[in-house]
């Protein structure tokens, strides 16, 4: 198992390399001058030259791209220059509240996806199933900002019963978790229901059936388990769409994550930190994917440890 | 060799009868599709809005009415009006527009990239495959909003920029379902059948392999289409999409949140809109699903 772990962790390193030389590349592509963007359109034409200089701006781009490189290690993520200073910080900073949102979403996500779609397989065909199928399906469809948007108006401006914004309490969480947890829900819901009734076909499923075990014992314990490891799969491949989505929700709930903090910083056109940003969510996304493939490795006792 | 692979005259006609009844049989098996038939008449429904818009909307997209802002529903504004007064029933009818031609450019120039790099790596394998497939799980550990901001950030906001952030993000997922059903599909007798005819590899590619791959490609196109409808509105949203005084669907919502309080039906249409375009592609997905890959 350390072994496997150890592996997994090696090989994230030439993929984080390659996508952030993307990153890196695709923000040399915003066009005007960097440096005159940090001095300011009335600053001196020796001002620009001089910031210029001291970010190193006049070298050319492998030089850059190289000094880019060395300071990842040392946690520097480039010049922010609203905060007039290296972007790490303020992103590490702004971490806390997009970290509490992304883990009370999973945590959500597990605790209704998996025993909706359990109980949708269990059902299967009769109106019990058709109706969590409509739901899984709306949910699919509704915008999570929207859906957002409509939860602030009924519990918090109807009823006055959550908060609405900010990051003060607990409460303040439960309204953007359900907005970003709704299609992750969804996704979840179905894969269990599918893969349920994949597995409740199984020849083990009906041994255990032969052998008059507890209906409950059969679909806890031989048909779950098997069923979970295509839904902690999916799981996985939903942590983009979590990313992303807490970027969306954050900005509704005025949160005051690093989504936030993005969105903010492309109005203020501070690139430097929105490309920090881009490969903190995509290291995110590796490491959150790094996990669940530990997960998956935890549950399913065939995997080889390599 | 012509002589060999052109059948004659009635052999022809065999073969398209065969076809029309294949055709008959499928068509009678998507009507049966609840799914299928709900969302194909839904998303009839926004095209025929999206291509009337003009003639059904009962106001222009900005006609501002600075008397009546604000405004409750009612006979003669449906949905209400916004904080400039201008008609909501008429920018959502013309907002559709918007929404539909984000998903189909966007999916469209994204199978246009996509397509042909899964159908070059699935068909050759080997090195290339393993190159081509690498790059592509790198690209697809960037999440779609964010690689989208990014890219819009680059580019600027606007129709452009957004399409061009969605397709880029689009186009290496479809690569991925492209390779995988190739890879499947040539090892078929009948791909082995057209290559031994001597047919050249870009026909066997473009004539044999890719239109049997096409099934799972289409779910993935339908499904990916809602998606996009999705980001678009969301970027609308953000500010970051297309740009006021447009009537874009994610864009009208972006001020929504000032207006829960007073005025909650400003929101509630452009968003039930968006919901029911995706509900369309979704379920139009769902059903081609069904029916033809029961098992995916």
């Amino acid at each position: 198992m350390l072994t496997y772990t150890l592996w997994r962790i090696a090989r994230i390193i030439p993929v984080a390399l390659v996508v952030v030389t993307l990153i890196f590349l695709l923000f040399r592509m915003v066009p005007g001058d960097p440096a005159r963007a940090i001095a300011g359109s009335q600053a001196l034409e020796s001002t620009v030259e001089q910031i210029r200089h001291q970010l190193g701006l006049d070298r050319p781009i492998y030089v850059q791209y190289w000094n880019y490189l060395k300071g990842l290690p040392r946690g520097n993520l480039g010049f922010s220059g609203i905060y007039q200073g290296n972007a790490a910080p303020v992103i590490i900073q702004h971490l806390p509240p997009t970290l509490a949102l992304l883990g009370s979403s999973i945590l959500l996500t597990i605790l209704i996806g998996v025993p909706a779609g359990i109980v949708s397989a269990l059902n299967r065909g009769n109106a019990v199933d058709y109706v969590i199928s409509l739901l899984v399906v709306g949910m699919l469809s509704i915008p999570n900002f929207w859906l957002g948007m409509m939860l602030i108006s009924l519990f918090a401006v109807s009823y006055h019963l959550l908060p609405s914004f900010g990051f003060s309490s607990a409460l303040a969480l439960v309204l953007p978790t359900l907005a970003v947890s709704a299609r992750l829900v969804a996704v979840v819901a179905r894969m269990t229901r599918s893969s349920m009734l994949e597995v409740l076909q199984r020849d083990y499923v009906r041994t255990a059936r032969a052998k008059g075990l507890n209906h409950s014992v059969i679909v806890y314990k031989h048909a779950l388990r098997n069923a979970l490891i295509p839904t902690i799969t999916t799981v996985g491949l939903q942590a983009g769409y979590l990313l992303g989505g807490s970027i969306v929700i954050e900005q509704l709930f005025a949160w005051p994550g690093i989504g936030q903090l993005m969105i903010n910083s492309v109005g203020l056109r501070d690139f430097n930190m929105v490309q920090g940003i881009t490969v903190i969510f995509s290291i995110g996304f590796l490491v959150i994917n790094l996990l669940v493939d530990l997960v998956y490795a935890i549950v399913n006792p065939r995997i080889e440890y390599r | 060799m012509t002589s060999l692979t052109q059948p004659n005259e009635p052999d022809r006609q065999v073969v398209a009868a065969a076809r029309s009844a294949a055709w008959r049989r499928n068509l009678r098996r998507m009507l049966r599709n609840p799914s299928l038939v709900t969302g194909g008449v839904i998303l009839f429904v926004f095209f025929v809005v999206a291509i009337l818009a003009n003639v059904l909307a009962p106001y222009g997209g900005n006609a501002q009415d600075i008397l009546h802002v604000l405004q409750r529903p009612s006979w003669a504004h449906p949905f209400g009006t916004d904080s400039i007064g201008r008609d909501i029933f008429s920018r959502v009818i013309l907002g559709t527009r918007y929404s539909l031609s984000i998903a189909v450019l966007s999916v469209a120039i994204g199978a246009v990239i996509g397509i042909p790099v899964g159908l070059v790596a699935g068909y050759f394998g080997g090195r290339l495959d393993s190159w081509l497939m690498g790059f592509i799980d790198i690209l697809l550990t960037i999440p779609v909003i964010v690689l989208a901001i990014a890219i819009v950030t680059v580019i600027g906001p606007g129709m452009v920029g957004l399409v061009v952030a969605i397709s880029i993000t689009f186009a290496p997922r479809l690569a991925r379902i492209t390779r995988g059903r190739v890879f499947e599909v040539k090892e078929e007798v009948y791909v082995s059948a057209a290559q031994a005819l001597g047919g050249t590899t870009r026909r066997v590619m473009t004539r044999h392999v890719l239109p049997n791959s096409f099934a799972p490609l289409i779910i993935e196109i339908t499904l990916r289409a809602g998606q996009a409808v999705l980001v678009g509105a969301a970027l609308g949203f953000l500010g970051l999409g297309v740009q006021p005084p447009t009537p874009e669907w994610g864009t009208m919502l972006s001020r929504g949140r000032d207006y829960l309080q007073l005025a909650r039906f400003v929101v509630i249409a452009p968003g039930i809109a968006i919901s029911l375009l995706v509900l369309g592609f979704n379920l139009f997905g769902d059903g081609l699903r069904d029916i033809w890959d029961p098992n995916g």
